[in-house]
């Protein structure tokens, strides 16, 4: 191989490690949830940047997921918290704290659009309305229970 | 022109505009909410507040949805509506996680027989799961103080983690905590001995 042919390889290893080191991850004490199920077309959403979901991804505050039309994903949360969710959908995840030995904490997440399914965990054996969920109309809490929730159209901001 | 063709189309508009606004509302509207039952059959409860009513679903599939205005009613779903609308959301659930719970001989670290059973029963689940974590969760009843307990149960939980880690799970992977008297399984007044609290609970998830 030509010694230009090398150095273009070694350069493009070298960008490809420095791209990798410029995406934001989450160690796993940072970490609220990983993504333990993927299919299909789906990103994540993090410090203003979108790459593709990978499994097995760590995910903290502020991260959103979002999914295309033959995308889908199953996180499981730090309390055991379990969200499934559909196709076309845009989640947001705007808080988690959880002290696992007082059970205490707090969960908020925005479902923007699309299908969620949802199992609930610790948090929301620990308290009432200790996990909450706001779609652009209303807002939702959840004293322990499975339920869903589908969300039609666009992005139209959240209820307050 | 005369008055006539003005009045009648007043009417005719005034009447499409009437008929518009009672058309009734999509038994689904644009937001739809559902509650499921456990597996056990049991149902938790829902709130939903839409800034100026609150509608609670504590049934199996109790459903709410929305009015074009974003008000809240009550609806009904059927199982044909929860699979055509999220059948994909729920085919992408993840293993649930799975708890374990191990009790001891009295007054020792040593596992009751049943509960050696139950300790290698963590293995199998853990090597079900493509990216497996454990949390081991030590209990105690509420005899003795409460700071003491979440120490001992502390300890405990964490004797637990090193025997898993030993036997060879990731030790990166694992959580030990303590909840000392926090979280019981049994409801008890303060200061009564009860067996079944003084537990450790192994989660895969």
């Amino acid at each position: 191989m030509s010694r230009f042919a090398r150095f273009a390889i070694a350069l493009t290893g070298v960008v490809f490690i420095g791209l990798a080191a410029a995406w934001p991850t989450w160690a796993d004490d940072g970490a609220i949830g990983h993504i333990k199920k993927l299919s299909g077309e789906a990103s994540v959403l993090r410090a203003g940047d979108t790459q593709p979901a990978a499994l097995g991804e760590a995910l903290g505050e502020a991260d959103e997921v979002m999914t295309g039309p033959d995308g889908s994903m199953g996180i499981v949360f730090a309390d055991n918290t379990v969200f499934s969710i559909g196709p076309n959908t845009h989640l947001a995840l705007e808080e988690f704290a959880y002290n696992p030995s007082t059970l205490e904490g707090s969960m908020l997440a925005d479902l923007l659009s699309g299908t969620l399914a949802v199992k609930t965990g610790d948090l929301a054996r620990g308290s009432p309305e200790a996990v909450r969920l706001r779609t652009p109309t209303a807002i939702l809490g959840v004293r322990g229970t499975r339920f869903l929730v589908r969300v039609s159209g666009g992005d139209e901001g959240m209820a307050q | 022109m005369s008055r006539y063709p003005t009045g009648i189309f007043a009417v005719l508009a005034g009447a499409f505009v009437l008929a518009a606004c009672t058309q009734p509302e999509p038994r689904l509207g644009e937001t739809v909410f559902v509650v499921l039952p456990e597996e056990d059959g049991s149902v938790g409860e829902i709130s939903i507040d839409d800034g100026t009513n609150v509608v609670v679903l504590n049934q199996a599939l109790a459903a709410a949805t929305t009015n074009r205005d974003g008000s809240l009613r009550n609806t009904s779903v059927t199982d044909q509506d929860v699979e055509q609308i999220w059948g994909s959301a729920l085919e992408a659930q993840p293993l649930l996680p799975r708890d374990f719970i191990l009790y001891f001989e009295r007054g020792s670290d040593t596992l009751t027989a049943e509960s050696v059973t139950q300790f290698e029963a963590v293995f199998a689940e853990v090597e079900r799961r493509e990216l497996p974590e454990v949390d081991v969760v030590g209990h105690t009843d509420t005899t003795g103080a409460a700071d003491f307990n979440a120490k001992l149960s502390l300890e405990r939980a964490e004797k637990i983690r090193e025997l898993l880690v030993s036997r060879g799970i990731d030790e990166g992977g694992i959580s030990a905590i303590g909840r000392g008297e926090v979280d019981l399984l049994v409801e008890t007044a303060d200061d009564t001995a009860e067996a079944l609290n003084r537990r450790v609970q192994i989660t895969v998830r």
